[in-house]
């Protein structure tokens, strides 16, 4: 892997994650929930009573992120990324998240 | 939204452990702050031209190993904490502590890609040809976020600690 394979792959993960985390918890799609009182996991959305979505957002995440990493192994860079351009990108999507879930708790009663 | 049947005490995954595991969990939070501290130090020196490369290396082994040692170990607190906690305690009285709790679990998963990311850039400082010039700053960039990411959580989970500890009633 090439040092701007690297580069681009890990801002690219951060972006993925990023992303992928906030569609799946704010738009709250179907994912992997699992329920503590019955000790099971299955597909489907959204949780009741007690069941809980966490795990499983941050498995899609994670799982989003190493797909990208590998992704960028295969894609060419013929030239250095922009990192700045990327980073603001992928800091501009985690920012996407803070300012969602923060206004979860401003809306609380 | 009602939260169902409450299961009798003992019955959830390491619920058993509980106490214990929370007593763990609060030491490597003071872990994963003391060494993603240091990383985001080290990256902030390197890109103001310190060559502290030896430091940044440690601290890329140490901080991710604490960090995710510790979401893992939150991950394994949590069906206790959303039964026994959040669904017999803060769903009832204190709903903004429950958000307040979500927000934390949260900042902790997304600090770990911002940390992994930083220590990937750093591996490509010391390599030859040298990286594109902004690398120490984005590097420093995504590490003191990272970081500033780890000390809230830590405060946040320290905070709803002390309104309702897991293992107690």
């Amino acid at each position: 892997m090439t040092q701007a394979q690297t580069l681009r792959g890990a801002l690219w993960s951060i972006q993925a994650y990023a992303a992928f985390y906030l569609l799946q918890g704010g738009l709250k799609l179907a994912g992997v929930i699992y329920d503590p009182a019955a000790h099971r996991a299955f597909f489907g959305g959204p949780p009741q009573g007690t069941q809980m979505r966490y795990y499983g957002d941050v498995l899609g995440a994670s799982a989003a992120a190493l797909a990208v990493f590998a992704l960028s192994r295969f894609l060419p860079a013929k030239r250095p990324p922009d990192l700045w351009i990327l980073t603001g990108t992928a800091l501009a999507l985690i920012a996407f998240d803070v300012t969602f879930f923060f206004s979860r708790v401003l809306a609380a009663p | 939204m009602s939260p169902g049947p409450i299961p009798p005490a003992g019955t959830l995954a390491f619920e058993s452990a509980s106490v214990g595991m929370l007593v763990v969990h609060a030491v490597l939070g003071f872990t994963s702050v003391g060494a993603s501290t240091h990383h985001a130090v080290y990256s902030v020196l390197i890109a103001r031209g310190q060559k502290r490369f030896a430091q940044l290396r440690r601290f890329s082994l140490i901080a991710p190993a604490a960090v995710i040692t510790q979401v893992l170990l939150g991950m394994a607190l949590y069906p206790t904490y959303r039964v026994r906690v959040r669904a017999a305690d803060f769903d009832l009285h204190a709903p903004v502590l429950t958000q307040l709790f979500d927000l934390k679990e949260h900042l902790a998963a997304l600090s770990v890609p911002l940390l992994l990311g930083a220590v990937l850039l750093g591996r490509t400082l010391t390599q030859d040809p040298p990286p594109p010039p902004a690398t120490p700053k984005v590097l420093a960039t995504l590490s003191v976020t990272a970081a500033a990411f780890i000390w809230t959580t830590a405060l946040i989970g320290s905070y709803i600690t002390a309104r309702h500890p897991v293992g107690m009633p």
